[in-house]
């Protein structure tokens, strides 16, 4: 008797097994890796047209969030806007430069994303476009949510 | 026979269940699944709209006439030749109080959705002129007006198909009452 109680009883892991994965699997395929650049505390406007991006290129477009008081992050940090997007720019044009892309009309092939809170005045947002524009970046895309809610 | 009852048996020795350690992978798809959790962010509903700043072109407008006074702008404004222009002025809190369109005025007060729908057909109309070739849309705003009333505008602006049947994106921003010089002048 005391044989048979010593006797190891192992669970069978199996199920718990493919359930883990199943659950990897559903968060792989999900995660958002360009949730980084992204500020998720601002309120933007909700326009219902707004469409995704439309930009196929091997360069990431630069971010720019700019909440309620005008302060300018990126990636999670407050930025110096005008040192930050010159920078970016003198950046992309040393790279498209190595990779032996010609500017057209000085040009800068890849979009700014203005992610914006509703409240931001026109001439705090004017004055970034404006800079952005300067340096050569011509398409601008203004961030809005598709419907009320995150 | 002997043979194979033989081989049979140490077959059925081999075939005995191998039972693999399943903790060690246990452990390491938590590990994976503790980190896929905490790093998970449900992808915002967001959306863009997508405009195309053009250079500054030093022309003299001919198409708009001159800003009303109110606007606070001088009648000499630079502007391309196939430019639309639009005055916004706001109130305190940044709604829409005027919206001009050239020098007709299309909304009076906040920008409803009635408003929204006026201004589209208003544009529609000018953007469906034959001879007249609007290429790009000039938003003069006041400095007070919140990005989600401009939004609005933009959004009607972007809806406007050129006479080549294809989407208006070309649009360019000043301040009202902003010198031409020192905001880009386009």
């Amino acid at each position: 008797m005391s044989a048979s109680s010593s006797e190891s009883y192992e669970p069978n892991l199996t199920p718990i097994l493919d359930m883990v994965f199943q659950l990897i699997t559903f968060f792989m395929l999900v995660i958002n890796f360009k949730g980084a650049s992204m500020d998720l505390t601002l309120n933007l406007p909700v326009l219902g047209s707004a469409r995704p991006l439309e930009y196929i290129g091997r360069h990431e477009p630069l971010t720019l969030n700019i909440d309620k008081e005008g302060i300018v992050k990126s990636r999670g940090a407050t930025v110096d806007v005008d040192a930050f997007v010159a920078s970016e720019a003198r950046l992309l044009k040393l790279l498209l430069d190595a990779g032996g892309t010609k500017l057209v009309d000085g040009e800068l092939p890849v979009p700014v994303v203005i992610r914006a809170d509703k409240t931001v005045n026109f001439t705090s947002l004017l004055r970034i476009m404006r800079l952005c524009q300067a340096e050569g970046y011509r398409q601008i895309a203004l961030s809005a949510m598709t419907r009320e809610g995150k | 026979m002997r043979r194979r009852s033989r081989r049979h048996r140490r077959h059925k020795n081999s075939g005995e269940a191998v039972q693999l350690n399943m903790a060690a992978m246990l452990d390491m798809a938590f590990q994976l699944l503790a980190f896929f959790v905490l790093t998970f962010r449900p992808s915002a509903i967001e959306g863009h709209l997508q405009v195309h700043m053009p250079p500054p072109i030093p022309l003299t407008n001919v198409n708009s006439e001159a800003p009303p006074d109110e606007s606070g702008e001088s009648g000499e404004t630079l502007s391309g030749l196939e430019t639309l222009d639009l005055y916004v002025t706001s109130n305190q809190n940044g709604d829409v109080a005027d919206l001009k369109v050239g020098t007709f005025p299309v909304v009076q007060g906040q920008l409803h959705p009635a408003a929204v729908r006026r201004l589209n057909e208003h544009l529609k109309s000018l953007f469906e002129i034959e001879g007249i070739l609007f290429d790009r849309v000039q938003i003069h705003a006041d400095g007070r007006l919140r990005y989600d009333e401009l939004m609005k505008i933009v959004d009607v602006c972007t809806q406007q198909t050129l006479s080549d049947g294809k989407p208006m994106q070309r649009v360019n921003f000043m301040e009202l009452g902003n010198p031409v010089g020192t905001d880009g002048g386009n």
